[in-house]
């Protein structure tokens, strides 16, 4: 099982302890007689002392109003600070101080802002030896948009890294081995990292670049760290920056690193006269310094007190170029070959005496990264949520989106809400297409999933949209004829055993989904044709277990018609995991190789490689093998 | 209203049963639901998830403690709605108690425990704790609290606070492996 899953059941299996204790540690719980005895009479004994003013205080109703931010009206952030204001302002539960007190108990804390980041730099030695050519090892959604990842190579050497340790091997078939491995640390031991880092190997093999995301006990934290890997048997590090806030994601396009961090803003911390502890602080190597207003877009009414920070930063001298922010908090984040799509969800409501309806929103706004200085080109809103990255895809002035909707409908009684189970309340898919010269869409395909299904995955191929819904263990999979926009066309699988978490386009025209089968405990590869009618579910590999919803930890050869997964077979006494290598002839799905993996390993670590007929496995653990596969 | 006439309005299927409860435990929901989420329009949807949830529980369901019920319900879908959406949308004070749960889990074991084993041992450790001990514990691992809020609704010092939970952790995972508890 994987460490969340386990972090997560934990949790769980303390909720069902004894009820006892669970009422004994409630916070709103009257304290002992004993003790409430004597406070009662220390609170009796200041009551009569303190009585008649007392009594005011208490009872003097509170303000609803925010307060007031006049006194920084000469400053150009004004209308950033009256939004905040607004913003991070809660008006007050309780009518008085009586009513507060009364729920003294309910006191909660609230996040901090990052701290301050600091600039290190290190001059790293520099080799003379050739690392090789550069060959990509992620499956990238866009060409030439090339995404982080924990496995990257060249034609000589694979680089994988392990939770901060970053491992180079030799490739030489069977006689490959472990070359030399680089810890990266952080000097002062105030940051830990806690998930595996991503990094990028730039395009002439010799430097690597690692973004560090993690957590300090008062917020996000993020550093760009540029290591030589020249000779990679002396690896040492060149440079690191550092910015607030913890990552979102990034890209690195024609050697500009492109990274996108979120920054909360500490309600508890929120001065307007310290803007640090408002705005964004990006240090350029003069020092933190601000963003300005013009760099900092936010909608007419905000909806979260997080930014969005885009940077824009030179992979070998990792020199900050640009930098714009959103008052918005991203969730998924697409990147074409010159802009970038940056999403918020957010809840629509409607409400009245009778009803009250919350519908699931999107809005996507569009930078352009590929001038010298970010370009804000405008947002659109539209109707549900999407997924992940796949959902969208730009193509030829046209932005094509794919989104669960999500509209739940509740009979209100005066101030509170008793639920109703209403027919049309549910999930179901919309595919949007939106001019990107208007930022208005042109065109619509609504609800075409059935009602209580929710999008699994998506995946654009030119004019093609590939779309998998489901609710449980069933799933149509939709192809959707984008050619002409005024006349979007699609057919179906019709209702089918399992769904996929991830729809790859391959070549020919065909479609490989990768996720579950009949059941749970069943994990489907499947491959799609489009026939005349509909969809055609046209053959798959089935296997005990569950294979991660990770789409990097799959190999992907469309080339050689390759698919490699690893699946966790925990339906035995002892869990086992597997590698599987399937090779697709144009009608069936063959295996060519099936390895076992450690125990008790994250699969979505796992990478795999097909170099010259050999296929190379890494994942924790230090677990390395080659495997030659034309045998 | 007390708990009993509120449950039995839900057994009644009387619309009011969510006023009332409304009244006397949305907050208290709202507090735990902030506790995981750290957002004010996540943690109010996932009260209203809460009241559809006891809705349809009750009947047949008739909850001995209705603040203990409401309040699991509210936990699980908020931890729900955190693990769907934490991949995108990490709260840093969740992070860190997620982190510091990993720390519970002991080494080895091919075959997780099934849930009910997993809980009943934890039930048996905390009963080995003081009261004290046990309700620091469960204010932050069950009620998802920060350190400074437990120190201060128990005058204590945050480190005092910290050197416990720290211990705890420590003498759990071991009783845990000591019984064969995996996970």
């Amino acid at each position: 099982m994987k460490n969340d899953e386990k972090k997560f059941k934990v949790l769980n299996s303390i909720g069902d302890v004894k009820e006892s204790y669970l009422s004994e540690a409630d916070p709103q719980r009257e304290p002992r007689k004993g003790r409430t005895g004597r406070r009662l009479l220390a609170i009796a004994a200041c009551v009569a002392l303190l009585l008649t003013s007392l009594s005011l205080w208490l009872f003097i109703p509170y303000s609803n109003d925010p307060p007031s931010v006049e006194e920084y009206s000469d400053s150009e952030y004004y209308p950033l600070i009256q939004k905040i204001n607004a913003l991070t302002f809660t008006p007050n539960r309780f009518r008085n101080n009586f009513e507060m007190l009364r729920s003294k108990f309910f006191s909660i804390t609230s996040d901090k802002a990052a701290p301050e980041s600091s600039v290190e730099a290190a001059d790293g030695a520099t080799g003379t030896l050739t690392t090789g050519t550069y060959v990509e090892a992620t499956d990238n959604q866009v060409a030439g948009v090339i995404e982080e990842d924990i496995i990257k190579r060249s034609d000589r050497y694979i680089f994988y890294m392990r939770g901060s340790t970053l491992s180079v091997y030799t490739i030489d078939g069977e006689d490959s081995k472990l070359l030399s491995s680089y810890s990266i640390t952080h000097s002062d031991g105030s940051f830990s990292a806690y998930n595996t880092l991503d990094f990028y190997l730039s395009a002439d093999c010799r430097t690597v670049t690692v973004i560090e995301n993690g957590y300090v006990a008062n917020g996000g934290y993020l550093s760009v760290i540029s290591l030589d890997v020249s000779d990679p048997q002396n690896i040492a590090e060149k440079k690191r920056i550092s910015i607030s806030g913890s990552k979102i994601s990034s890209r690195l396009v024609d050697g500009k690193l492109l990274l996108l961090s979120g920054f909360m803003i500490s309600k508890n911390d929120l001065d307007f006269s310290d803007e640090s502890t408002f705005l964004p602080q990006i240090d350029s190597g003069n020092g933190f310094e601000r963003l300005k207003p013009d760099r900092i877009f936010s909608p007419d009414e905000l909806t979260s007190s997080s930014y969005t920070v885009v940077t824009k930063i030179d992979e070998q001298t990792l020199t900050l170029e640009d930098s714009v922010a959103f008052l918005s908090y991203s969730n998924s984040v697409y990147v074409s070959k010159d802009s970038i799509y940056v999403t918020r969800s957010f809840s629509d409501i409607k409400e009245d005496d009778l009803s009250y309806e919350t519908s699931r929103m999107t809005e996507i706004s569009r930078m352009r990264y590929s001038g010298d200085k970010f370009e804000y080109l405008g947002s659109v809103t539209l109707e549900g949520y999407v997924k992940d990255q796949y959902s969208l895809d730009e193509r030829e002035g046209v932005l094509r989106v794919v989104t669960t909707t999500d509209t739940r409908k509740y009979k209100r009684a005066k101030a509170t809400y008793a639920p109703l189970s209403m027919p049309e309340n549910g999930t179901s898919a919309n595919l949007y297409c939106i001019d990107l010269a208007t930022m208005e869409t042109v065109a619509t395909v609504e609800q075409f999933a059935p009602l209580g299904e929710t999008v699994r995955s998506v995946r654009f191929d030119g004019n093609t949209a590939y779309v998998c819904t489901s609710v449980e263990l069933s799933d149509p999979v939709f192809f959707f004829d984008l050619s002409d926009i005024n006349n979007i066309t699609y057919k179906d699988t019709g209702t089918i055993e399992g769904f996929s978490n991830s729809l790859i386009d391959l070549n020919d025209g065909y479609l490989l989904g990768i996720g579950v089968g009949s059941s749970r405990s069943v994990a489907k590869i499947e491959i799609y044709e489009e026939g005349e009618e509909k969809v055609i579910p046209l053959c798959k590999f089935e296997t005990a277990g569950y294979i991660a919803d990770s789409y990097k930890s799959y190999l992907i050869d469309r080339e050689n018609s390759l698919v490699g997964v690893a699946v966790t077979d925990n339906t035995q006494s002892s869990v086992e995991i597997k590698y599987y290598l399937l090779h697709f002839n144009g009608s069936h799905l063959t295996k060519l190789a099936e390895i076992p993996l450690p125990r008790a390993i994250d699969t979505r670590s796992t990478r795999a490689q097909v170099i010259d007929g050999h296929l190379y496995i890494l994942t924790e653990g230090n677990f390395f093998k080659v495997e030659d596969i034309t045998k | 209203m007390d708990d009993k006439t509120i449950v039995e309005l839900y057994l009644d299927r009387n619309e009011a049963a969510i006023t009332e409860t409304d009244k006397k435990y949305g907050r208290y929901c709202h507090y735990i639901a902030l506790n995981i989420l750290a957002s004010e329009q996540d943690s109010e949807e996932c009260v209203n998830d809460t009241y559809l949830a006891a809705w349809n529980a009750m009947p047949p369901h008739k909850p001995q403690r209705l603040s203990t019920f409401l309040g699991k319900l509210t936990r699980n879908i908020s931890l729900s709605r955190y693990r769907r959406d934490h991949a995108e949308k990490r709260v840093p004070a969740t992070e860190l108690i997620l982190e510091e749960a990993l720390e519970l889990i002991p080494d080895g074991g091919d075959t997780s425990s099934d849930s009910e084993a997993i809980s009943l041992a934890l039930s048996d450790f905390l009963g080995t704790l003081t009261k004290r001990q046990r309700i620091i514990f469960l204010r932050r691992y069950y009620y998802m609290c920060g350190i400074s809020e437990i120190a201060d609704s128990l005058s204590l010092s945050e480190s005092n606070v910290k050197t416990i939970l720290s211990r705890i952790r420590k003498n759990l995972r071991a009783y845990l492996e000591k019984e064969g508890i995996s996970i």
